[in-house]
């Protein structure tokens, strides 16, 4: 079950990201019950690769183009009640951007996430035979987080928007997560909700302009997965877990009126392979979140392809 | 155990090490509204040429393959607005509220699209018609001129007048200061 919670984890609060467009903000993690103490590692590599337009019209990247970020994760989790934990997660951005005609490769912070996870069951809900209805209950989380902007937003002094490593607004994220182990099956659904506070704005890369007030759009997460577990006869373990995931951004407002042209919406698929050894304290993960490149799978926004590889140690 | 606690503190202190050399910008954290157009003590470092300032004469390298000069348009029009793209889908709603809301209502403006990313004409000719926007005259920024001008990057959007004055340089954003803007252009 760790194993696929911690497969979860990235996908309950989902790695949000663009170069071009802001990003770099970081998952929660998701620490086992009864567990102490969870820190990890993780390294993501997302790669560009087309994009959806405002009909939902995919369409390829310029050509010549290659367009990537990389975000090396730091987190940890911390259980403060036998229910409550919270996290810490801090990212560190690379943003590798190359046209015909322009290379350039910028790096720096991003945006840091703390928060907690509330976890609304008493006991371990994996359970290896359904013999009452109690057996079917799943473990429940409620999740809450704090985006801090400490990365590098279109509102700083920067030349350009090959810059940018963090969204540029405060944001609390709020969050469930029911989650259901049987013998060697999962099922999961998730989903959170996004509310990003108003800040006003009195330069644009690196350019004073007129000021005014920016609220970004909500933004709405669902995702579903199914995993199945592998126990080898050392009790050391792999899963493989499957999942789609929806999101959409709402209309962010300028000056307190919605900006009508924002917000995007995009399908993505998960594949995430496990290994976690047999005390099941060390888990490595490799996460691949994807799109299908066809019409009608995204609004306003760029496909990509996440590969992320992640290892997490927990200390009982 | 495979990872010790220590290393993941040493893994930390690297991180921390990475924020140093490009410190946290704090104004994000701390936002200022104030308005700061006109503080010449506090000019930041990526401004460009300002409302306000004039522009020598451009070059305009079209992705027809002809050349146009900025004072040339102007004897024709009463402006110029110049969008800057690398043809993502953040430019292609722009471009697209510019098409169907803004340049029907101006006539007399001509608008250019500046691709700032490819290296030739025919490589921004090619990422016009593969995004459809030929109905709209597109050069390409030789040596990042125009770029380094203005400051321009993804989404930047300038206003030149007829007296090759600038009357906006900024993020288009929802595309209400370039209505307003263009609507005081006489």
């Amino acid at each position: 079950m760790i194993a696929f919670i911690a497969v979860m984890a990235g996908f309950f609060f989902p790695l949000s990201a663009a170069s071009c467009c802001g990003g770099g903000s970081s998952a929660s993690l998701v620490l086992p019950k009864f567990a102490r103490f969870l820190y990890d590692t993780s390294v993501a590599h997302e790669l560009y690769d087309g994009f959806w337009n405002s009909k939902g019209q995919y369409q390829k990247d310029p050509v010549g183009s290659d367009l990537r970020q990389m975000r090396i994760n730091m987190g940890a989790a911390y259980r403060v009640h036998d229910n409550i934990q919270t996290f810490l997660s801090i990212p560190y951005v690379v943003n590798i951007n190359q046209y015909t005609g322009l290379k350039n490769t910028t790096y720096g912070a991003g945006d840091i996430t703390l928060g907690l996870n509330i976890e609304l069951f008493n006991d371990i809900r994996c359970v290896y035979r359904v013999l009452s209805l109690d057996d079917l209950w799943p473990a429940i989380y409620l999740g809450a987080k704090v985006t801090v902007p400490t990365g590098i937003s279109p509102y700083d002094n920067i030349p350009n928007s090959f810059d940018i490593t963090g969204l540029g607004f405060y944001t609390f994220d709020f969050g469930l997560l029911l989650d259901k182990t049987i013998k060697s099956w999962n099922i999961s659904i998730a989903g959170n909700y996004s509310v990003g506070l108003q800040r006003p704005v009195n330069m644009e890369y690196g350019r004073y302009i007129e000021p005014y007030n920016i609220t970004p759009g909500d933004r709405l997460n669902l995702t579903a997965s199914t995993g199945y577990t592998f126990t080898f006869d050392s009790m050391d373990s792999l899963t493989f877990t499957f999942g789609y995931g929806y999101v959409k951004d709402y209309f962010s407002k300028i000056n307190g009126l919605e900006n009508q042209i924002s917000g995007f919406e995009k399908h993505n698929l998960l594949v995430g392979l496990a290994f976690a050894t047999a005390d099941q304290n060390n888990v490595i993960k490799l996460n691949n979140t994807f799109n299908l490149p066809l019409n009608g799978w995204g609004i306003n926004k760029p496909a990509t392809i996440t590969t992320i590889l992640e290892y997490s140690h927990v200390i009982r | 155990m495979l990872f010790d606690k220590k290393y993941f503190l040493y893994l930390l202190a690297i991180l921390y090490s990475f924020s140093c050399s490009n410190p946290l910008p704090l104004s994000n954290l701390f936002p200022d509204g104030t308005d700061k157009r006109n503080i010449n003590s506090e000019n930041p470092t990526y401004s460009g040429l300002q409302v306000g300032n004039s522009v020598p004469d451009l070059t305009f390298f079209n992705t027809d393959g002809t050349t146009e000069t900025l004072s040339n348009i102007l004897r024709l029009r009463k402006g110029v607005v110049i969008y800057f793209t690398m043809w993502c889908p953040l430019c292609e709603t722009h471009m697209d509220y510019i098409r169907f809301n803004i340049k029907p209502g101006y006539p007399d403006i001509e608008f250019y699209l500046m691709d700032y990313v490819s290296a030739t004409i025919t490589g921004a000719q090619d990422n016009q018609t593969a995004t459809g926007y030929t109905d709209f005259q597109a050069a390409l920024d030789k040596n990042f001129t125009l770029t380094d001008l203005f400051y321009g990057t993804m989404g930047t959007t300038i206003v030149i007048d007829k007296k090759s004055v600038i009357k906006m340089n900024e993020d288009f954003k929802n595309g209400q200061r370039l209505s307003n803007v263009l609507a005081a252009i006489p």
